[in-house]
This record gives C-alpha cells, structure tokens and sequence, in this order.
C-alpha cells in the first residue's frame, strides 16, 4: 500500500469496515510513512471522540452543500470523495470537541455521584475496623499480626478510592 | 446522494435515539475490546471468528458508537443530550474471537460473560457480574455489585466493597477482598489465594491444591471452613476476641495450607464427605 492507496481507504478504516487484511496493511504503510502517520494519528483521534455526537444541522447542511458542488466535475469526483469526507469528519471533529468536553460532565457526574453515595457505608465500615485496630494497637504497640492488619484495611480503603476515581476518569 | 451521506457518517459509528444496533468489525484473534455501558446489560461470548459482533438495543436518549479494527475495536452508549445527568443504557451481546482480551466499565449494568480465553476486566459501581468459563485473568472491581464466577482456571482478582462473592469450581490463584459483602466458594482444587474481609462472612467448601496457600484475613466477619475429611490442609487459626472452633486437628502440609486471622470474628473449621461424583454436600 502507498500514500494514494492509504487515502483511498483511509475512511473505510476510521469507519472500522476495512477488512483485517487491509487494515493491517493500511496501518503497516502508516508506520513507515511519516506523514501518513500523522495523519492517521491525527484523524483517528478526533474521530473517536467526535463517535457520540451529533453534529448541528448547520454544520452538517454546509458539508452536504459542499459535497453536491463537488459531484459537478466527474474528472475531480474520485479523488475529492476522499478529500471531502476526510475534511468533513477533521472539521467535525474540531468543531465539536468543545462540545464534547462540556457533554462529558454531566453523565460522567451521575457515575461520580452514584459511586461516591455508595463507598459511604464501605468507608464507614473500614474506618470503624480502623479505629478498633488503632485502639488495639494502643495497648500492645509491638502486636505484628495488628499492625498488618491495620495496613490491609487501609489498603482496602485506598482500593476502594481508587475504584471510585476510575469511574470518574 | 444516500451513498454520500452514508461515507460521511460512517466514520462516527454512532447511532442516536432509541434503536437497534447491528455491527461487525473484522479484528485479530487476540483484539482488545474497550466496551463502555453507563447502564443496562451487556452479554460477552466468544467464537472462533476474527470479528466482533455487536448486536443489541440502545435505550432512547443513548447513542451508540463503536468501531475498531486489527488490534483494537471498541464501543458503548453515552447521552445523546449533553445536559441529561441520567445514565446511558443499552442492551447488547457481544461475539468476540475466543482469545480477545475483554475490559468492560459500566456503572450500574448487568454484565455476563461465557467461556473466555483472554483476560476480561470489569469496572462497576453496582449492577451485577457474572461470569462462566473464564480461561484467562479475571479481574472485577466494583463498589457493591454482587459478582458470581463459575469455573475459571486463570487468575482471579475480585474486589468489592459492599457486593457478595460468589466462586464455583475456581481452579487458579485468587484474590477476593470485600469490605461488607460476603465470600462464599466451593471448589475441589482451589490454588493460591487470599480472602479478606471487614465484616463479611465467608465460606470456603472444598479442597486446596497440593502445594497451595491459602491467606484469610477477617476482621469481624465468621470464616467458616468446611474441608474434606481425607485432605485437611494445614491449618492455623487465631481470632484475637472471636471463637475458634477447628474440629480439624492441625492437618497436613502436603493437603496445602490455610492461616486464617480475624481480629474479633469466629473461626470454624468443619470436616465434609464427598459424595459421588466429587460434589461436595454440605457439612458435616
């Protein structure tokens, strides 16, 4: 595969409808061209984040215009088949990543809230085994098998913060 | 034109409003397949096919996206409304190549899994988990979702706050920890592993490996020991203000070997017989 052959199938790759074998060749050729390289890296990850939104009708009537003008020259129509779905999808993408980032928060907040509203009790529960190994310990301050099991319920607690802090990234 | 809108949305993968989803994506045989459902309930099996499948619902107000190739695929639900601050849902099952490796976050979905060769990683606050015939590392983090395992040879790694364990016929290392949930396995070849506990109860019915280690760890939470008659395991067992009851004896090495510790939970050690078959019945 080379640089045309890459841009020719470029959109069936992002779409995830080239076959195995296409696609290994198409990523085999962008790892050893620079500049195809970029580019896939460039649209691909966009692409992926632009994956949940729908695009205004304004943006998108203005890139079904501009497709329409361009079935006028059959002599440029294959290659701008390419070139105009791989600009509408950049430009997509571009234009709605703000967005994106701002439609993120709320959903990602009911995850973060429901995760938080549920460790309460698991938290409450490791901190009153805490405070029982913590008194113990008071007592007997030398006492190993207390001490490691003082570490193991604060490395419950960490595991179970970290838990909640997955669900919010 | 069709054709054209068609080549210009294609590339988002995405399906918005209520609908059906129906998808395929040619990938190698060991693929990493990110899968991300707020909400719902997602089916994972395997076939023998270098392809994924997706096939399902996704609720009204979710969209849909997904896509992926070669190495890797991927995809989920999230709110089609920006604003809305309820949860994606979908329905979905999943057809993966036998050795895909599987990592599903969810936040309150039901998710099941069948007869997996590769790894499968599970992150959820509550929902539910379930999974059968697992061959590779099996790993689940949840906050209280009850997670259920059922044959699995790889390793196992479950930890959950408030969600009860339960483990059939698990034959690899393991790692079960829990805050208030129970822990509740039955196994005739139970490898290494460690049990921990805040206050829940566990329950271990079955056999060690020979060889294998067994560390369980309890803070007021009862562990309950119901071990064969003719392959007690070593044993050793102290509750700092809890009972123990071993009517066990010290055991033998060769059986394995089991240290249990609890700060202020009972401690039983109970014999069981076999049964045909090599069904365990309850203890004696």
């Amino acid at each position: 595969m080379n640089c045309t052959d890459l841009d020719a199938r470029l959109t069936e790759w992002l779409g995830g409808s080239l076959s195995e074998r296409d696609a290994r060749a198409l990523e085999a050729h962008a790892a050893s061209c620079d500049d195809c390289g970029a580019r896939l890296e460039q649209l691909s990850r966009p692409v992926s984040l632009a994956a949940t939104i729908t695009p205004p009708p304004a943006l998108r009537a203005s890139v079904l215009t501009a497709v329409r003008q361009r079935r006028l020259s059959r002599i440029w129509r294959r290659g701008l088949v390419t070139a105009s779905a791989v600009a509408a999808v950049a430009l997509l993408a571009i234009a709605l990543q703000p967005h994106r980032k701002e439609a993120s928060d709320a959903p990602r907040g009911a995850s973060m809230r429901m995760a938080s509203e549920r460790v309460k009790p698991e938290l409450a529960a490791l901190a009153a085994a805490e405070q029982e190994l913590v008194a113990a310990l008071a007592g007997t301050p030398d006492d190993a098998a207390l001490q490691r099991a003082l570490e193991d319920l604060r490395r419950q607690r960490v595991a179970l913060e970290r838990i909640v802090q997955q669900v919010a990234s | 034109m069709k054709w054209w809108v068609a080549l210009l949305l294609l590339p988002l993968g995405s399906v918005a409003a209520q609908g059906t989803v129906s998808r395929g994506f040619a990938v190698s045989p060991t693929v990493s397949l990110r899968i991300w459902l707020p909400a719902g309930r997602v089916q994972v099996m395997t076939w023998e096919h270098d392809s994924i499948r997706v096939t399902g619902t996704v609720a009204k107000g979710s969209t849909f996206f997904g896509g992926g190739s070669g190495t890797a695929a991927k995809f989920g639900v999230e709110q089609s409304d920006p604003a809305s601050s309820s949860l994606a849902r979908g329905e979905f099952v999943v057809t993966v190549p036998m050795r895909a490796q599987v990592w599903i976050k969810s936040t309150d979905a039901t998710i099941e899994s069948w007869r997996t060769l590769g790894d499968l990683e599970i992150l959820t606050v509550a929902g539910q988990v379930h999974v059968v015939d697992a061959r590779g590392v099996v790993t689940v983090e949840t906050i209280d979702a009850p997670i259920r395992v059922r044959g699995a040879v790889g390793t196992v790694r479950l930890h959950s706050g408030g969600g009860a364990l339960m483990l059939r016929d698990v034959s690899g290392d393991l790692t079960a920890s829990t805050v208030r949930g129970t822990i509740d396995i039955a196994s005739e070849s139970l490898g290494d592993g460690r049990l921990e506990t805040v206050d829940g109860h566990i329950t271990l019915t079955g056999r060690l490996r020979p060889g294998a280690f067994l560390d369980v760890q309890s803070h007021a939470g009862t562990v309950d020991l119901q071990l064969p008659l003719d392959a007690v395991p070593s044993l050793e067992l102290a509750s700092r203000a809890g009972e123990v009851r071993n009517a066990l004896g010290a055991g033998n090495p060769k059986f394995g070997r089991i240290l249990v510790r609890s700060f202020k939970g009972a401690i039983n050690a109970t014999g069981r017989r076999d049964v045909e078959g090599g069904k365990p019945k309850p203890s004696l």
